[in-house]
C-alpha cells in the first residue's frame, strides 16, 4: 500500500515557519503545521491546500509548555500519520539585556527554544526511524556561533540547537536520518522584528533576510543532507571573517553592532506606540 | 448629511468626494495648505485646511460628521525621509480614527490598499489568504501596519470598515496612484511607453468608478472589522497590450525584460543617491511587476452589491474620457 509521508513544522503561522511550510508545499510535500491558537493557522493551511494541493494538517498549541508537545504526539498518533520530515522551527527571540527581561520570560523561551525542541524529536523519532529516509532541521541561530552581548537567553538556547543536532547528527547518521541545523542572521518574520530590523546598524541590516529566500536554501540544504545551513553570502561571510579575524578584532566589532543596537530610535519608539507589549519577545532571531 | 474626507486631492478620494457631493452631501474636506484645492470646486464640498499629524484641524473638519471616509495616504515609492510612509499611514490613521471616536462618527470606511496582500500562487488572492513574502518597501508595510490598528478601533466599538482597492485606473487627476491612465495618455499622445516583458503575469485592474461606488457600498453594507477587496478583472500583460492596442492603432508599446528593468531602476536609486530625485521605479516594485497578483472581489460582490467594469469596457471608456479633455 502507498504511504503518505508528512512534514511537520513548528511554528508555521508566521515568518520562518510560514516560508518552509509554502516551501514544503511547492515540492509536493504533505504538512502537518503546529502554531499557537489565533495565529492565522487555519487560513495558512487553506491556502496551501488550495493553491499547492498538498494535503494539510494542523494543530493549534503553545509548545512551550511541554505537555501540549505530548498532546501533539498522540494527536498525531492517533490519527497515525507518518512523520517523514520534522521541522523544529518554533522558537522566541529577544533582544534585550538579561537585568531588563523577565525570569518568566526566560523560562518560556528555554521551554519552547529548548524542551520543546528536544521532547518532540525524541517523541517522534520512532516514526522517523520507520520512514527512512527521514530528516531533522532544527532551526539554530547566527547566535548559536556568537556569543553577542543582549542576546544571552537567546545565544545560549541556539548553541544548545547547534550542539544537539550536531550530536544527534553522528548518532542517527547509521539509521538513515539526516540532522541539519539552520543558522540563518536577522530575517523580517513578523510584523515588529521587521521594523525592529530596520533599526540596526547597516552591518547588521545588511545580513537581514526575507523568510522566502531563507526557505528555499534550507529545505534543499536538508535534503542533500547539510549538517550546518548558514544562508546568504553576507552570513557566510561573517563566518568567514570569525575564522580568519584576530580575537580584539571580533570583540569590538560584535560591542559595536550591539551598542549601536539602539534603544531609542524611531522605530523603536514606532514599536512601542503601535505594538506595546510586543517589543522584545518576538518569534525570531 | 455631513461627510469626512481625507484625500479629497488625491485620486480615488477626489472623485470619491465629488460623487457623494452631487448625491446632495455636505463634504468637510481636510486639504494641506499647499494642496490644489482647484480640483475640489463643487458647491457642496467645504475645504478644511489642516493635516493628519494635526489632530486639532481634524477635529475641527470631523465636528458634525456622521460618516468618515479616511482616503488620504502616502503613497509613494519612495520618500527623503521614509519616516514619512509610517506618520502618514499609521500616525495620521490612527489620529483620525480617534477624532472619529471622540467626536462620535457613526461609521469610517479606511482606505487600504492590496499592496498588503503581496503575490498569488495559483488561486486569485482573497481577504483571509496570508501574505508569502515579506515586505519589500515601507509603503505596503505602512499600510499594514495602519490595517492592524484599524481592526484594534473596530474591536474597541468603532465602526470602521476597510476596502483594498487594486490597481486603479481611469478618468481622474493625475497621480502617481493613476499611472495606467496617465500611460494611456502617452500611447494617445503617440509617445513611447515601456512595459515589462511580462506576457502571462496577471494583476488586477480596478475602474475607478467602481472603486468610488465599492467605498460608498462599504459605507453602507459593509461589516465594521472587515476588509473588502474592491478589485476588477485579473488580466495578464499582453491583454493589456493588446486592448490598449485594440483602441489606439499607433500606440508605441515596448516590452523590457526584468533584467534591463531591474538594471535601470538601480541607476534611478543611483541618480536619487547622488540628486536627491524621485526614483521613477524601485527594484522592489520591478520585482512585483513579474509575479503574479491577481484578486477575487468576490466577498465585496457577494457582501456589498460591488460591481466590476469589464477591463476592455474600462480602457475605452478612459480612452474616450482622455481624448475629449484634450480637445477642450
Amino acid at each position: 500500500m502507498h504511504r503518505t509521508y508528512y512534514t511537520l513544522i513548528t511554528g508555521a503561522s508566521e515568518g520562518l515557519g510560514k516560508a518552509l511550510a509554502i516551501e514544503c508545499a511547492s515540492r509536493k510535500m504533505n504538512l502537518i503545521l503546529v502554531a499557537l491558537p489565533d495565529s492565522g493557522l487555519r487560513e495558512l493551511a487553506n491556502f496551501i491546500h488550495k493553491n499547492f494541493m498538498t494535503e494539510v494538517i494542523f494543530f493549534e498549541k503553545d509548545l512551550s509548555i511541554a505537555s501540549s508537545c505530548y498532546d501533539l504526539f498522540s494527536a498525531i498518533k492517533n490519527l497515525n500519520l507518518q512523520v517523514q520530515v520534522l521541522i523544529n522551527n518554533a522558537g522566541i527571540g529577544g533582544t534585550q539585556l538579561f537585568s531588563e527581561g523577565r525570569p518568566d520570560v526566560y523560562e518560556k523561551q528555554i521551554n519552547l527554544n529548548v524542551l520543546a525542541t528536544t521532547i518532540i524529536t525524541r517523541l517522534f523519532l520512532h516514526s522517523l526511524e520507520k520512514n527512512t529516509p527521514s530528516y531533522i532541521l532544527n532551526v539554530g541561530s547566527m547566535a548559536s556561533f556568537f556569543s553577542l552581548p543582549k542576546k544571552q537567553v537567546y545565544g545560549g538556547t541556539k548553541s544548545y540547537i547547534l550542539s544537539f543536532s550536531k550530536s544527534l547528527r553522528k548518532e542517527l547518521k547509521r539509521d538513515n536520518i539526516f540532522v541539519s541545523v539552520l543558522c540563518p542572521g536577522g530575517i523580517n518574520t513578523n510584523l515588529p522584528v521587521t521594523m525592529l530590523n530596520k533599526s540596526g546598524t547597516w552591518l547588521s541590516q545588511i545580513s537581514v533576510m526575507n523568510p522566502e529566500d531563507v526557505a528555499p536554501i534550507a529545505i534543499t540544504g536538508l535534503l542533500k543532507g547539510k549538517e550546518v545551513i548558514i544562508p546568504g553570502t553576507i552570513n557566510n561571510f561573517y563566518m568567514f571573517l570569525d575564522k580568519v579575524l584576530p580575537e580584539k578584532i571580533k570583540i569590538i566589532l560584535t560591542n559595536y553592532t550591539m551598542t549601536k543596537l539602539k534603544t531609542d530610535n524611531y522605530y523603536t519608539r514606532f514599536l512601542l506606540q503601535h505594538f506595546p507589549g510586543n517589543t522584545h519577545q518576538n518569534n525570531a532571531a | 448629511m455631513k461627510i469626512f474626507i481625507t484625500g479629497a486631492t488625491g485620486y480615488i478620494g477626489n472623485k470619491l468626494a465629488l460623487t457623494l457631493a452631487d448625491r446632495g452631501n455636505t463634504i468637510h474636506a481636510l486639504v494641506r495648505a499647499n494642496a490644489t484645492a482647484g480640483f475640489l470646486q463643487h458647491p457642496n464640498i467645504i475645504p478644511f485646511q489642516g493635516s493628519l499629524d494635526d489632530r486639532l484641524s481634524i477635529r475641527k473638519a470631523i465636528q458634525g460628521c456622521e460618516q468618515v471616509y479616511h482616503v488620504a495616504g502616502f503613497a509613494k515609492l519612495w520618500a527623503r525621509d521614509r519616516n514619512s510612509f509610517y506618520e502618514t499611514n499609521v500616525t495620521g490613521t490612527v489620529n483620525v480614527l480617534a477624532e472619529a471616536l471622540e467626536c462620535g462618527v457613526k461609521k469610517v470606511v479606511y482606505t487600504s490598499s492590496c499592496a498588503v496582500f503581496g503575490p498569488s500562487v495559483k488561486e486569485p488572492l482573497c481577504e483571509s489568504d496570508p501574505r508569502i513574502t515579506a515586505f519589500c518597501n515601507d509603503y505596503d508595510l505602512s499600510k499594514y501596519i495602519a490595517e492592524c490598528r484599524v481592526k484594534e478601533y473596530a474591536r474597541s466599538g468603532l465602526f470602521v470598515v476597510i476596502v483594498n482597492p487594486s490597481r486603479v485606473y481611469g478618468p481622474g487627476i493625475p497621480t502617481r496612484s493613476n499611472y495606467i491612465t496617465e500611460m494611456i495618455k502617452r500611447c494617445i499622445r503617440g509617445k513611447l511607453v515601456l512595459l515589462p516583458n511580462a506576457k502571462g503575469i496577471l494583476a488586477n485592474y480596478a475602474f475607478i468608478d467602481d472603486v468610488v461606488e465599492g467605498h460608498i457600498l462599504a459605507m453602507q453594507k459593509g461589516i465594521s472589522g472587515e476588509r473588502y477587496i474592491l478589485g476588477g478583472e485579473n488580466v495578464s500583460y499582453h491583454r493589456v497590450f493588446s486592448d490598449i492596442k485594440n483602441e489606439i492603432k499607433n500606440a508605441k508599446l515596448i516590452a523590457i525584460p526584468q533584467k534591463i528593468l531591474k538594471a535601470l531602476s538601480w541607476i534611478e536609486i543611483i541618480k536619487n543617491k547622488c540628486t536627491g530625485s524621485e526614483p521613477a521605479f524601485t527594484p522592489s516594485v520591478i520585482e512585483r511587476f513579474f509575479r503574479d497578483a491577481a484578486l477575487s472581489s468576490k466577498k465585496a460582490i457577494i457582501q456589498l452589491d460591488y460591481q466590476i467594469t469589464p477591463f476592455r469596457e474600462g480602457i475605452q471608456q478612459t480612452i474616450i474620457n482622455l481624448k475629449m479633455n484634450s480637445h477642450a
